[in-house]
């Protein structure tokens, strides 16, 4: 028998293999087998479900990361408050609600350090058809920016905001429809706060009534 | 009323308050910007069907008639 320098008794491979051979083998191939399935990590494919409650999943590539996503019962006003950094140039911004009061503007201000962006730096251009009817406006210098327009029976905008967080002008472009159980309306709203501000948040709120729903923003992740 | 709902995305705290006087005051503010923007919308739009009236009044003064207005000036609809 072989002796380690502390003095401990063990089997050399030379013994190993010609007293127990047949243990020798297994025990190759269960390391073999093991070596094999690590390599086979790389580049894997994955069935079937997999739970992920609790865990910090690390690594992931592209795609739409969750911010914030918050459900709403009669409020006028929302204010999201660091939401948007430097982390991600672009977000997705979702808004499932329905309005008390209908065909009025569901507006938006950016906010920083909790408080809103109340400047006339602010512009929206704006199309809203409504059966043959098209509509057009471009109000500049407002103190905020319009979303869309609510519904009572519902309205739906999915819009993307760039670089909000950036110090740099911010745009924002946005599809919407209302009143998705009848006859839709829709319309396409663009806006662009111009001031080169770090902005970490928005408000987005209605003038009159109030809206429930859900608003969700996820950011673009790039790597 | 709790019309105001604030959201912390970073450590998902929410709070649900009041206006505060600076918040109300903005609003009111909104109120009177959207007033006046509405007002002028209206008024603009008034002046648009107006100078429509207008024209299609003259053009038929001139002997045209309504389908040769429209063949003529497709977008010069009566505004009623």
């Amino acid at each position: 028998m072989a002796q380690t320098p502390g003095g401990t008794y063990y089997a050399a491979s030379s013994e190993l293999v010609s007293s127990w051979p047949a243990t020798s083998l297994d025990l190759a191939n269960q390391l073999e087998s093991r070596f094999a399935a690590k390599a086979a990590l790389a580049g894997a494919t994955y069935t079937g479900t997999h739970n992920f409650t609790g865990a910090t999943v690390t690594g992931v590539p592209q795609g739409l990361q969750l911010i914030s996503s918050q459900s709403l019962s009669a409020v006028s006003t929302v204010s999201f408050n660091n939401i948007y950094s430097t982390t991600y140039s672009a977000y997705r911004l979702v808004i499932e609600c329905v309005a008390t009061t209908g065909f009025q503007n569901l507006q938006m201000r950016l906010r920083v350090g909790g408080a809103d962006n109340s400047t006339t730096n602010y512009a929206t251009q704006e199309i809203q058809a409504d059966g043959s009817t098209v509509t057009a406006a471009r109000p500049a210098t407002t103190t905020s920016m319009t979303l869309g327009k609510t519904n009572t029976n519902g309205f739906h905008i999915v819009g993307d905001l760039i670089r909000p967080g950036d110090a740099e002008p911010t745009a924002y472009a946005a599809l919407g429809v209302q009143n998705p159980a009848g006859l839709p309306g829709g319309w396409s709203f663009w806006g662009a706060q111009n001031q080169s501000t770090a902005f970490d948040g928005m408000t987005v709120f209605v003038g009159t009534g109030t809206i429930t729903g859900r608003i969700t923003v996820f950011g673009y992740r790039e790597a | 009323m709790d019309n105001v709902l604030e959201v912390w995305g970073d450590t998902g705290e929410v709070v649900q308050r009041p206006f505060t006087a600076e918040e109300q005051a903005q609003r009111e503010a909104d109120a009177d910007a959207q007033a006046k923007a509405e007002a002028a919308a209206i008024s603009k739009a008034q002046a648009e069907a107006a100078a429509r009236d207008a024209a299609i009044t003259h053009a038929k003064s001139l002997g045209f008639t309504d389908e040769m207005i429209a063949v003529m000036y497709p977008n010069l609809a009566p505004a009623s």
